[in-house]
C-alpha cells in the first residue's frame, strides 16, 4: 500500500516535471531561435559590407562599370543590377547626370536578406569633361 | 542473485529539473548576449562604412559644383591670374580657396561631415540649440521648444519628453526623449532605446589643385582622407 502511494506520487511528479520542462524547452528553444537568427543576420551584413565596400571601390576606380559588375556575377535587370550570394542579394543601381563640367555618375549598392535591406553604399563618382585650353 | 534497487524518491526529478532549466537558462542567456554582441557589431561596422562612402559621394557632388565653376571662370578668363581670381569668388560656400602656396599652386579644400540618418533628431536637436542660446530660464526654454517643435512631434510640458517616429531602414521606429535643464550642455536624454549614431566626429577631407589655364586638365585631386575635426582645424599648411 506504502509502495503503491510511493509509486503514483512519482509518477505524477515526473509528469509534472516533464510537463514543466516542456514549458521551460518551448520557451528556451525560442530564446535559441532568436540567437541563430541575430548571429545568421550579423554574419550576413559582415559578410556582405566586406564584399560591397570592395564593389564600391572596384566601381570608383574603374572607368567601365559594367566590366565590374560582370566580375561579381551580378545580372542586368529593369532596375540595374542584382546578384545572389550566400544568404543575400546585392542589387546595384546606376544613373549618370550630366553636370556642366562633366558626368556625375550616381551609383548605389543595396544588400537585401530575407526581403529586408541590410544596407546601402552610395558610390558616386565624377568624371569630368576634356577642359579646352 | 541479488537484486539492485534504484532509489529514486520524491523530489529527486525536481532537482534534476531545477538543474537541468537552470543550466539551459543560462546557456540560452549566453548565447543570446554573444548574438547580440555579434549583431550590435556588425551594425557598427556597416554604419562606419557606409558614413565613409555617403561622405565620399557627398565629396564628389561638391567637387562636380567647383568643376562647374572652373568651367564657367575658364571661359571668361583671359590669363591665370584672372582665372583663379574669378574662382575664388565665385567658389561654392563651404569651399577654402588656398592661393597663398611657395610654389604658386592654387589649391581648393573642403570638408564633408556625416550626414544623419535621422533627420527628424536632426531639426530636433537644431531646435533645442536655438532654444537654449535664447531662453531666458527653464520655463522659457520649454515654451520656446513647445513653439519650434518640429512637425509630427508631441511635447510634454511637465515631463519634458519629446516623442515622434523616426523611419529608420523602412521601418517606424518610436522615439522619446527627455529635455535637460537649458544650461546643461548635454541637450537631450534617451527614454526610448538610443539610435546608433556616429559618435566618432570623423570627417572627409577633400582637397584638389586647381591647374592653370594651359593644362588639359582643369583640377588633380591631392587629398581625399578621413580625418577629425581638430586636426583638420590645426593643419592650415600643407606640405604636398
Amino acid at each position: 500500500m506504502k509502495d503503491s502511494h510511493r509509486a503514483n506520487t512519482l509518477l505524477l511528479e515526473l509528469l509534472i516535471v516533464l510537463l514543466f520542462f516542456m514549458l521551460a524547452a518551448t520557451t528556451i528553444i525560442e530564446l535559441f531561435a532568436t540567437a541563430r537568427q541575430k548571429s545568421h543576420t550579423a554574419t550576413i551584413r559582415t559578410n556582405a559590407i566586406v564584399v560591397a565596400q570592395n564593389m564600391a571601390d572596384e566601381l570608383y576606380l574603374s572607368e567601365d562599370p559594367v566590366t565590374v559588375l560582370n566580375a561579381y556575377e551580378l545580372t542586368a535587370n529593369e532596375t540595374g543590377w542584382a546578384g545572389e550570394r550566400d544568404g543575400y542579394q546585392i542589387n546595384v543601381t546606376s544613373e549618370d547626370i550630366a553636370k556642366a563640367g562633366g558626368t556625375l555618375r550616381k551609383m548605389e549598392i543595396s544588400v537585401v536578406a530575407d526581403e529586408k535591406v541590410l544596407f546601402t553604399l552610395p558610390c558616386d563618382k565624377y568624371i569630368a569633361g576634356e577642359a579646352t585650353p | 542473485m541479488k537484486k539492485r534497487k534504484i532509489a529514486l524518491g520524491p523530489g529527486a526529478a525536481s532537482l534534476i529539473l531545477i538543474v537541468v532549466v537552470l543550466s539551459m537558462c543560462m546557456l540560452a542567456v549566453l548565447t543570446i548576449l554573444s548574438a547580440r554582441n555579434d549583431e550590435n557589431l556588425s551594425l557598427r561596422s556597416t554604419a562606419m562604412v557606409s558614413n565613409y562612402y555617403r561622405m565620399s559621394s557627398a565629396g564628389e557632388e561638391k567637387l562636380a559644383e567647383l568643376d562647374a565653376v572652373l568651367v564657367e571662370c575658364a571661359a571668361e578668363a583671359s590669363d591665370d591670374t584672372a582665372y583663379y581670381e574669378a574662382v575664388a569668388e565665385k567658389l561654392p560656400e563651404d569651399m577654402i580657396f588656398d592661393g597663398e602656396t611657395e610654389e604658386n599652386h592654387v589649391y581648393v579644400t573642403w570638408y564633408e561631415k556625416n550626414v544623419s540618418q535621422y533627420p527628424k533628431l536632426t531639426e530636433l536637436e537644431e531646435v533645442l540649440d536655438t532654444c537654449a542660446e535664447d531662453a531666458m530660464n527653464e520655463e522659457d526654454y520649454i515654451n520656446q521648444v513647445t513653439k519650434y517643435l518640429p512637425d509630427g512631434m508631441t511635447i510634454d510640458a511637465d515631463k519634458k519628453t519629446v516623442t515622434w517616429t523616426e523611419v529608420v531602414d523602412e521601418q517606424e521606429v518610436p522615439c522619446t526623449i527627455q529635455i535637460q535643464n537649458y544650461v546643461e550642455p548635454q541637450r537631450y536624454l534617451w527614454i526610448s532605446t538610443p539610435f546608433m549614431v556616429n559618435e566618432d566626429k570623423r570627417i572627409l577631407e577633400c582637397t584638389v589643385e586647381v591647374c592653370p589655364l594651359s593644362e588639359s586638365e582643369r583640377f588633380v585631386w591631392k587629398a581625399h582622407r578621413i580625418t577629425v575635426e581638430e586636426e583638420a582645424e590645426e593643419e592650415e599648411n600643407w606640405d604636398w
